[in-house]
């Protein structure tokens, strides 16, 4: 499946639509300005997946992932590279985290993963008048193909992954990161057609 | 205690005595209205608020805090369905409570917080939140992150000084390796830039009390000769009040972390001066007494300019240590230049002092001569008074030989060594230095082995002359009365070798090494003495060095000698020979 012109126009101008009240939450919550940068929406066939996020981000991962349910169903993740992680959480804070992410920092993490991810779902969910359920989001640190494989392994459908690169801006640094929901067949159908609607 | 039941109706008994008797995290529940309906005894036991006294009131009209706080979009969300996790590090807590004692003090509990929707057959009928009691967690982990940071300060500074200690040996070995001064100094400037300073700058005390400056040294050979002028008109002097003169002074080491915010360094400067400094871009400096035996020989200064490094002590720890070792290869170098000064110095006065000697001893033998020619003819001398005249001429003559070989050494040391080359037959003057000596010894016999053609050498005729009597002259010298000399000349692969053969003492082998050298007399085991200088020998050698050959030595001791002399033969005369 190739998203047309028109679809992934669509789908950048919701996601976007998202990320400002994101951006507003965030900031409200860090004191801080925050700007999220104008994002930028490609899909993939889920076994694509590793190699594609494997070029942009190295080594070890930290994925706040967070699964959801309903009418449309999948997984959302917000991925980092480690050290951006720790630079995201410095940012945030303004302590020093001393290169690591001890579980006050992960905790901070999730928290703001959780916001990034609600804010897109709701988003979709509010577009399809659906109801989706959400778990309670968690933290994974490790490398980037055990994190992927578990999510994409032992699935019968065909998925896809939309990849929504972005990156944040505070007063002190810019951090990117990588939005990823992967999703059925069925769920990215239903997504593009209300999308085409809206 | 009970659980409100009729703002609880989706929880059923089980869940709600769970919450209340076994949970130790707090649990509320709102409907969808944000009434409060579960407030469970863990809650009740923190917050000093019974369940009555909640139960059924709004959430934020309890805590009109959380309003404030923005929380009513999260509770919003959950009503929506999504679920929020509040972290402790970006609220620290969201149902205050009263401060606990803790170790450190009073403190107030951090919290990790879920809110969540609850729902009832995928209808939300109102939020749930659990609240953890992360303080302990927290503290303990803080404990640790910072005995990591300890345990990481540490090797870092075990880092740092196994490198100090690294280039600290290196620093050793470099300033060892050179006696000259020049060389020395350069070396400390190497070490100093860029590895500690932008700037390298060393002050020695001279004899006189004043501070000369040794060395500039800086990666920019034109700032260096900027720094150069700039010292010519402001070198500091021993009075000054501050700066290197106060570090010579008190032999205190001085550093000026950020001469911006030090007047210090102002101080002793004028206006001009400042300026200048200032286009230098200096940022920070220290000043290093150079002591040597307790005694202040100068100072090292470094300075940081355009890499804005600020000097810390672990810096000036290292300048110390570098300027310990400095000033010892300094004083090395300084000894070792000074002793090169009194060998020159001695070897101007040999010089002068055998042309001096020369002037009276040939007035004395002019004189003797007289004497003698006198004796001969007009004024007969009683025969006493005769053999004193021969005994003055001898030993002036004696005299006249050592002041010429001196004379020799202090040619051959000031490179004035003359050896005017000519063609000669060296059989001829073999065979002539040999018939001479026959004449005037009469103690041993000297047998010659010819040569059966000319040997034709490129030489300087006297200088090889006094090569051959010089070695003739110690045959006889060093072997007893009676012996026979062996003279050969042989010619062979483009060399003629003259053999001088003694049945004398012998020579031990250890001393063999040194026989060349000036000044150099063998110590021997016997009682026989013989008098001279050692610099016969040296001489010699020196002589046939200049003609390109060498001379060798065999020798057993109580058996005899042979020095043998190896010159180069034209070309011509290897063709022909």
């Amino acid at each position: 499946m190739i998203l047309t012109r028109e679809q992934q126009d669509g789908l950048s101008e919701l996601i976007n639509i998202a990320f400002s009240r994101t951006a507003a939450s965030l900031s409200e919550l860090t004191d801080q300005r925050v700007l999220l940068d104008v994002p930028e929406v490609v899909l993939h066939p889920s076994h694509e997946l590793v190699s594609v996020l494997s070029g942009m981000v190295r080594n070890d991962v930290a994925a706040v992932h967070q699964v959801f349910n309903g009418l449309m169903a999948g997984d959302a993740l917000l991925l980092l590279d480690y050290e951006s992680a720790v630079l995201l959480i410095e940012l945030l804070t303004n302590e020093s985290s001393g290169k690591r992410l001890d579980s006050s920092a992960r905790e901070v993490l999730v928290e703001v993963g959780n916001i990034l991810l609600n804010a897109c779902l709701s988003m979709f969910g509010d577009l399809l008048h659906v109801h989706l359920a959400f778990s309670v989001p968690r933290l994974q640190v490790e490398g980037l193909q055990v994190m992927l494989n578990d999510i994409i392994a032992g699935k019968e459908e065909l998925r896809y992954a939309l990849v929504v690169y972005t990156g944040f801006s505070l007063r002190s640094g810019t951090v990117n990161g990588y939005l990823v929901l992967v999703l059925g067949v069925a769920s990215l159908d239903r997504l593009l057609q209300a999308v085409a609607e809206a | 205690m009970v659980p409100h039941q009729q703002h609880a109706p989706d929880l059923n008994q089980a869940t709600l005595r769970w919450l209340n008797e076994l949970a130790d995290q707090g649990v509320f529940t709102t409907d969808t209205e944000l009434r409060i309906a579960v407030w469970n005894r863990w809650l009740e036991l923190h917050t000093g608020l019974e369940t009555e006294a909640v139960v059924g009131r709004s959430l934020f009209d309890v805590y009109p805090d959380l309003l404030a706080r923005g929380m009513d979009k999260r509770y919003q969300q959950a009503l929506e369905g999504q679920v929020s996790v509040l972290s402790q590090r970006l609220h620290r807590y969201l149902i205050p409570m009263p401060p606990v004692i803790e170790a450190t003090g009073l403190a107030q509990m951090l919290q990790s917080v879920r809110i969540a929707p609850l729902t009832v057959e995928d209808r939300v009928v109102g939020t749930i939140t659990l609240i953890e009691d992360v303080t302990e967690r927290v503290l303990r982990e803080d404990e640790l992150k910072q005995q990591i940071e300890e345990l990481e300060t540490l090797q870092a500074s075990l880092r740092a000084s196994e490198s100090a200690q690294r280039f600290l040996s290196e620093a050793s070995k470099l300033l060892a390796s050179s006696l000259d001064h020049g060389v020395t100094l350069e070396n400390v400037g190497r070490l100093v830039v860029p590895e500690l300073a932008d700037w390298g700058i060393v002050d020695l005390l001279d004899r006189d009390g004043q501070l000369r400056r040794t060395l500039i040294a800086h990666e920019d050979p034109a700032k260096v000769a900027l720094a150069h002028q700039l010292s010519e008109r402001y070198l500091p002097r021993p009075q000054d009040p501050a700066g290197i003169a106060e570090v010579l002074r008190t032999g205190e080491p001085l550093l000026v972390p950020d001469i911006s915010e030090s007047a210090s360094g102002e101080r002793s400067c004028n206006a001009e001066l400042l300026a200048l400094l200032r286009s230098l871009q200096l940022k920070s400096f220290m000043c290093v007494p150079l002591v040597l035996r307790s005694r202040m020989v100068g100072v090292l200064s470094l300075v940081s300019a355009e890499s804005q490094r600020r000097f810390g002590p672990a810096d000036l720890y290292m300048a110390e240590e570098l300027a310990r070792r400095a000033v010892v290869a300094i004083e090395n170098a300084e000894l070792y230049r000074t002793a090169q000064d009194a060998i020159r110095e001695r070897e101007a006065f040999v010089s002068i002092a055998s042309h001096e000697l020369k002037n009276p001893l040939a007035a004395l033998l002019g004189h003797a001569a007289l004497m003698l020619r006198r004796a001969g003819q007009a004024e007969p001398l009683p025969p006493r008074a005769l053999r004193s005249v021969h005994a003055i001429m001898e030993q002036a003559d004696r005299l006249n030989t050592m002041i010429n070989s001196l004379l020799d050494v202090s040619r051959v040391q000031t490179g004035q060594l003359l050896i005017e080359k000519t063609p000669l037959d060296l059989a001829v003057l073999v065979e002539r230095v040999v018939t001479d000596l026959k004449v005037a010894v009469n103690s041993h016999t000297i047998a010659l082995r010819k040569a059966d053609q000319p040997i034709l050498v490129i030489g300087d005729e006297v200088r090889l002359a006094q090569v051959f009597t010089n070695l003739l002259g110690n045959a006889v010298k060093y072997s007893p009365a009676g012996g026979q000399i062996n003279v050969g000349i042989t010619t062979d692969e483009g060399q003629v070798h003259v053999s001088i053969a003694d049945p004398g003492l012998g020579i031990p082998a250890a001393a063999i090494p040194n026989l060349f050298q000036r000044f150099y007399r063998v110590t021997r085991t016997s009682d026989k003495h013989v008098s001279g200088l050692g610099i016969g020998l040296y001489v010699v050698k020196e002589i046939v060095a200049h003609h390109g050959g060498t001379i060798t030595v065999e020798s057993t001791e109580g058996v005899g000698s042979t020095f043998t002399v190896h010159l180069p033969l034209p070309k011509a005369e290897r063709i022909a020979g």
